[in-house]
């Protein structure tokens, strides 16, 4: 669907995006994860089209060709939830999403059914002629997200979909995610939550200081770069604590409970945070 | 293979998204306060404001204003005068000479003069105007067809007022009678018309003793319907003199101010709508416009073309209150329409520029009213320019308020048209800048968007 191939992008003498190559598959969900300031926005940018990478090339494949992003046509395919909220605040729920569709050509009968199932997707539909400014940020993300896929685009890009939201909305958007993957949308989600990314995407590309350090699924890449787990048992009596690190951790736990004498036991399995550590020797929150 | 990149403006469906976007940026203007205040009340406040404070204070109502030359000083003259004075829709002030008294209007000092030519008393007292002398001549603008009309109707019904408050005084009466015998025999009106007034003047005399003698006033005598009644005469002869004001100072303080007004509600909307655009860019909703099937180009115009609609309006409903409320005077509406729409495009221009620089919401709206009130001032949109020292008119060449005063104050009360130089060269300047203006936005944005 997407092919970046060797972008780069700097911003004066610092660069955002360094030499990123990679490809988004039609139909998957592609994680973009990375700290703050890895430049996962200003690829998201640039595969829009709305910013010109300073190298290497961007090209968006739809039925069998290949469009330059900047093609005002190729742009209806994309669906776009930008990490600064995109709303009006003195525009209803139901005129920020009707203004958004109009632009993608929705008229009359057909963009008022659009709205309506985009706000009842997104648990917005009592609260339509209610001022966005109104609205907690959580039903501004949600709303933000509906505004992206009211015209049903091909590629949806989320830039942070859930920065600064409670439990119910990020929940709420990781069932249009699903949904949206259910009907062979392809996404690309930027995330610096390495639940977000574990739970939702098919593939992650992890992303430090403009550079992709690695892309692939989840379990191959905690396979690749998480390490052994660490499996800790604390023995009853002289208060020992022993810790093994092991492709087996199940074994290993076991071999100690047959021993009779374990007072407490914890199982460290590998993850994303445990990749990104390894890659760059730095947490995700750094 | 690459499909080719598609940045044209001008493509089919283009105009929908720019429409949904000037349906946008109005409800936007409309829903914030501070911008509607600035747009839609400031303006006005401002053009009633100074329109009293430059009629001298307010309170006095809309009355004529005019000078008044008594060149007879005869009792009739003095009293026809006071009569005048005595009428709420005037405001007269003695002047010696015709000479001052035109030099007033033709300064706008004065809407008009009423000259009382010598032996005015004379004929009065013959009661017949017979054509020799002693009439009253009006001096006014010709353009000011309405206030002729009028003024002449104040003229006649002052002569009316005199004419039947003289039945109250007897003496006056009789005296009046004799001369008007006198004068009716030496007139040159045919035979059956002598014959009428004879018998009018012998039942005027035989009223006069019976008014006397119930010892009743008659100053509730005055009225317009005698003149019906005396089959087109008339007690004063009246005659019109065109006197044609100079056309640089205005004839009302309400044709000053509202132009003032329109400029202050256009650079509300252009401000309004540049820190509205600016505000954009630094929020998500900018590149979320660019992420749809659109260019910052069009973005930026659509912007341009919703806040001159709302210039539009502003100016219009402006100019109608003006009109309606305010009896401007407008010489020629199909002119005043052009330069509204120049004056709009103008700042359309400025404002499209001022988006696309503005940092931030916030200085964009800081910056830009900061600017705007300097060459505001400058301009003429709070001194008026023909008030200005001539060393200030000339600095003000360099801000565009000065162009966009010149042409709203030539299609409001300079009475210019379309071929005249004075108007040719503000609106060329005008339209310059809507150019210059519309096309560095458009550049600067498209370059910043993509940066």
């Amino acid at each position: 669907m997407i092919t970046l191939t060797d972008v780069r992008k700097s911003f004066g003498n610092v660069p955002a995006v360094n030499g990123l190559s990679l490809s988004v598959r039609k139909g998957e969900v592609l994680g973009l994860l990375g700290p703050n300031g890895a430049g996962k926005s200003t690829t998201i940018a640039m595969i829009v089209g709305v910013l010109k990478p300073d190298g290497g090339r961007v090209t968006l494949n739809h039925d069998g060709k290949e469009h330059d992003p900047n093609d005002q046509r190729a742009r209806s395919l994309i669906g776009l939830a930008p990490q600064s909220l995109a709303l009006y605040d003195e525009l209803s729920a139901l005129e920020n999403l009707s203004f958004f569709g109009s632009l993608y050509g929705l008229t009359g009968r057909v963009l008022r059914e659009r709205c309506d199932v985009a706000l009842e997707r997104v648990g917005l539909s009592d609260r339509r002629d209610h001022r966005s400014g109104t609205f907690s940020g959580g039903m501004k993300r949600r709303l933000n997200l509906a505004a992206a896929i009211l015209h049903d685009p091909e590629l949806v890009l989320m830039d942070e979909p859930t920065a600064g939201v409670d439990p119910q909305s990020r929940n709420a958007i990781f069932e249009i995610v699903e949904g949206l993957k259910s009907k062979g949308k392809t996404i690309v989600y930027s995330t610096h939550y390495m639940e977000e990314a574990q739970r939702l995407c098919d593939r992650v590309a992890i992303i430090d200081r403009g550079t992709l350090l690695a892309l692939d699924t989840v379990p191959t890449l905690v396979k690749a770069h998480g390490g052994h787990s660490t499996v800790r048992v604390l023995h009853a009596g002289n208060a020992h604590e022993q810790i093994t690190q092991t492709d087996r951790p199940l074994e290993v736990l076991s071999a100690a409970l047959s021993t009779g004498n374990v007072q407490s036991a914890t199982i460290d399995s590998p993850d994303l945070e445990r990749v990104f550590l390894n890659l760059t020797g730095r947490s995700l929150r750094d | 293979m690459i499909v080719p990149v598609r940045t044209s403006e001008t493509e089919e469906d283009a105009m929908p998204s720019i429409l949904a976007m000037i349906r946008k940026d109005v409800k936007l203007l409309l829903r914030d306060r501070a911008s509607a205040f600035f747009a839609f009340v400031f303006p006005v406040l401002f053009a009633i404001f100074f329109g009293y404070v430059f009629s001298g204070g307010g309170g006095g109502g809309k009355a004529l204003q005019i000078a008044c030359v008594d060149e007879d000083q005869s009792e009739a003259s003095q009293r026809f005068v006071q009569a005048l004075k005595n009428n709420a829709d005037l405001q007269v002030t003695d002047i010696a000479s015709e000479e001052q008294a035109t030099k007033a209007v033709l300064t706008r000092q004065q809407v008009a003069f009423v000259h009382i030519l010598k032996g005015f008393g004379a004929a009065q007292d013959g009661f017949i105007s017979t054509g020799k002398g002693g009439g009253i001549t009006i001096g006014i603008d010709p353009s000011r067809q309405a206030e002729t009309g009028w003024i002449q109707g104040l003229v006649q019904q002052a002569a009316y007022t005199q004419l039947f408050g003289s039945f109250s005084d007897p003496k006056v009466m009789r005296r009046q009678l004799e001369s008007a015998r006198a004068s009716l025999n030496t007139s040159d009106i045919n035979p059956a018309q002598k014959l009428i007034f004879s018998q009018l003047f012998s039942s005027v005399e035989s009223l006069s003793g019976s008014v006397s003698a119930l010892g009743t006033a008659t100053d509730n005598a005055q009225g317009g319907s005698q003149q019906s009644s005396a089959g087109g005469f008339q007690p004063v002869q009246v005659t019109t003199q065109s006197v044609q004001a100079k056309r640089d100072l205005p004839s009302d303080p309400f044709a000053v101010s509202f132009p003032q007004g329109i400029i202050w509600g256009i650079m509300g909307c252009a401000m309004g709508f540049a820190a509205s655009f600016a505000g954009e860019r630094t929020s998500g909703t900018f590149l979320r416009l660019c992420a749809a099937p659109l260019t910052p180009r069009r973005i930026l115009l659509a912007k341009g073309l919703a806040s001159g609609l709302v210039m539009l309006v502003v100016s219009g409903v402006m100019l109608l209150m003006a009109v309606v409320v305010f009896k401007v005077q407008i010489p020629s509406y199909p002119i005043m329409a052009g330069c509204l729409l120049v004056v709009t495009l103008a700042f359309v221009g400025i404002m499209m520029f001022a988006a696309s620089v503005g940092k931030s919401e916030a200085a964009t709206n800081r910056a830009g009213w900061a600017i705007m009130m300097c060459l505001a001032m400058l301009g003429g949109a709070a001194v008026p320019l023909f008030v200005m020292p001539p060393l200030v008119r000339d600095l003000s060449v360099i801000s565009p308020i000065r162009w966009a005063m010149l042409v709203l104050e030539g299609g409001v009360w300079r009475g210019w048209s379309f071929t005249d130089q004075s108007m040719l060269v503000p609106m060329a300047v005008l339209l310059g800048i809507a150019v210059v203006g519309a096309s560095a936005g458009m550049a600067l944005v498209q370059r910043q968007a993509r940066a």
